[in-house]
């Protein structure tokens, strides 16, 4: 088993090399210069100024260099400081991703809450009408833009019948320890962000669930004289939940792209809105800075969903 | 497929087919199923509704309506919608623009950049998912790091980032959107041609001296068309939501163009005063991407080859 981590673990290294490096020339590729947005709006700078602060930051080496020097210091969990805000990335983005981390679970949670007894009934109703409708349901919804669910909710829930709040992430004048207001602001953020898994969750489980369904061993539990209900829970649960590990593991990359939009929407300090006023600002290391660690804990979401899987399926780690 | 029958009389000509060509079997199977379903055939009939509406776009908008989607009215804002003038049947925004003339044209618009971006994901993930499953070994192994790479940056802050730093004209930010999102067609090629590669024509065309590229377009390629197309739709329906979720936030296609993601950028502001403007556009979406993924699920049905009798 500890060599399959540390194999996994290995494998992770040259994506999270490749990251950096798709980070990294995006934004020295793009036209403009950093140093461009650094002294945006400071007038009376020469641009004999401007070079010393070029050669200063370290603009005027190559390419290569740079990206060097900009790798180690990440691996030092240095990733600069903000060009507006001027206080380090690290703190920023670490500052906000507990509220990121907030959505996205409760996301995942919910997906799983509603998106697997959804599977689970349509197998075991397959061809009924009910199964129909929860098709139709979990296409419509991974059909359904997020962004514009996001508004019509807010316009039923929040203008029209007034019962949950359009944006935040808790009352202000409660200041954030009310639990059933923080709650209130979750709910709607969390479950759109949470509709395209559901839909992806329910139909896979769906299949899943048919296909345990049709196994040797659940023949022989009903032969046996086991209720359905035992034959579930005890048999098939287990099978033809395993796949399901990975299914969450390849959601997040989905999640945090979503979260951005979602964020945006119901105005939730979040790491994804951080991003995007960022990007909108041209503040480039925080929107580096972003990229990286966004796409380090996918990379870490696809690293544990697989370890996880080795853990539970024995026949994996030995492959 | 059999390459030579034993019966056959033809003269020996190792690269022809003696039974039906595999593009011939792929349009007859899709016309079996569509006949078959009355939902795919809805989801059919809809969806070249909307790319005859995006065709004729400009001739409807310009002869029938006789409106352009940028015309600024400013005695007409937030007209609400009513059953006189064809032109006010959705209503108008705050610039006094009518909707349902930018609805069609946003449908234009979106369709024409996701078939643009669709095009690119074709391209690049077949050529280099067939050369990775062709030729294995090294190659393989820097296209699955690329690919790794690329699937773990979230695509939507990908094109915030790119959206914001170079600025592109809609057909630049298509090739962009192209670039990151061909690895979900490379991965489905590159399976297919892991497998394809020891089909025993392949064999046998390499026995005889054909060349790989020779072997690559005129074997294998071929048999990826079931694939290809079934992932068409799909594709197509994801960068349409995509595009309309970074047109919404003001980073894809820019006004005065009309996208149906930017004609809800500023619906979210007039909730109270003109709800009408959040509802067209989305419901737009929701259906073209519902009968996309309807048609997408249809053809694999109908291509899957463990499905055919």
């Amino acid at each position: 088993m500890a060599s399959y981590i540390a194999r996994r673990l290995l494998f992770s290294i040259p994506t999270i090399i490749g990251i950096t490096i798709v980070s990294f020339l995006l934004v020295h590729l793009a036209p403009g210069d950093p140093i461009d947005v650094f002294v945006f709006g400071t007038s009376g700078l020469s641009p004999e100024d401007i070079a010393r602060l070029r050669s200063q930051l370290g603009l005027d080496r190559p390419i290569p260099i740079q990206y060097i020097d900009w790798l180690s210091k990440l691996l030092r969990f240095d990733f600069g400081a903000s060009f507006f805000a001027h206080e380090p990335v690290s703190s920023m983005v670490f500052d906000r991703m507990g509220n990121t981390l907030q959505l996205t679970i409760t996301s995942l949670a919910l997906s799983l809450l509603i998106g697997i007894p959804l599977g689970v009934f349509a197998a075991l109703n397959a061809g009924s009408v009910w199964d129909h409708i929860s098709r139709v349901l979990a296409v419509a919804g991974s059909a359904i833009p997020q962004f514009w669910l996001g508004l019509v909710c807010i316009l039923v829930f929040s203008l029209w019948l007034r019962v949950l709040p359009s944006g935040g992430m808790y009352n202000l004048s409660s200041g954030g320890t009310d639990l059933i207001d923080r709650l209130r602001h979750l709910i709607l953020p969390a479950l759109v962000l949470s509709t395209t898994s559901i839909a992806i969750f329910s139909r896979f489980i769906r299949a899943e669930t048919l296909e345990a369904l049709r196994q040797d061993y659940v023949r022989t539990a009903h032969a046996k004289g086991l209720s359905q209900n035992i034959v579930l829970t005890r048999h098939v649960a287990k099978n033809a939940l395993i796949p399901i590990i990975t299914l969450l593991g390849g959601s997040l990359e989905r999640l945090f792209g979503g979260a951005v939009v979602v964020e945006t929407i119901f105005s939730w300090p979040g790491m994804g809105r951080m991003g995007f006023d960022a990007a909108i600002q041209r503040d480039y290391p925080v929107l580096m800075g972003l990229i990286v660690i966004s796409s380090v804990l996918v990379v870490l979401g696809y690293l544990i969903a697989d370890i996880a899987y080795a853990w539970i399926d024995p026949r994996i780690k030995h492959s | 497929m059999q390459l030579m029958s034993p019966n056959s009389t033809s003269s020996l000509t190792p690269n022809t087919f003696n039974g039906p060509h595999p593009l011939k079997s792929v349009v007859n199977a899709i016309i079996r199923t569509v006949s078959r379903d009355p939902a795919l055939a809805i989801g059919c009939i809809i969806i070249l509704l909307l790319l005859l509406t995006a065709l004729s776009a400009p001739l409807i908008s310009g002869i029938v309506l006789d409106h352009s989607p940028e015309a600024i009215d400013l005695d007409n804002i937030l007209r609400q919608p009513s059953a006189g003038p064809a032109v006010w049947w959705l209503g108008s925004d705050e610039y006094g623009r009518s909707q349902l003339v930018r609805l069609i044209y946003g449908g234009r618009v979106s369709l024409f950049f996701s078939a643009l971006v669709v095009t690119i994901n074709l391209t690049l993930g077949v050529a280099i998912g067939m050369i990775a499953g062709y030729y294995r070994g090294r190659i393989d192994d820097v296209v699955n790091w690329i690919i790794t790479t690329l699937v773990s940056i979230p695509a939507v802050i990908l094109l915030i980032a790119m959206a914001v730093l170079f600025r592109p004209s809609p057909v630049a930010l298509a090739f962009f959107f192209g670039l990151i999102s061909w690895t979900g067609v490379a991965r489905l090629v590159r399976g297919q041609t892991f497998s394809l590669r020891e089909r025993e024509y392949v064999t046998a065309a390499y026995a005889s001296g054909a060349r790989d590229l020779r072997i690559m377009l005129r074997h294998i390629a071929p048999n990826l068309a079931p694939i290809i197309i079934t992932i068409t739709g799909i594709d197509v329906a994801s960068v349409i939501l995509t595009e309309s979720a970074l047109s919404y936030l003001g980073l894809g296609i820019q006004p005065p163009t009309p996208s149906w993601g930017n004609m809800l950028t500023n619906a979210g502001s007039y909730l109270f005063r003109a709800g009408w403007l959040v509802v067209p556009p989305g419901v737009c979406i929701t259906l073209t991407v519902l009968c996309l993924y309807i048609i997408g699920d249809g053809l694999r049905d109908a291509l899957d080859p463990r499905l055919r009798r």
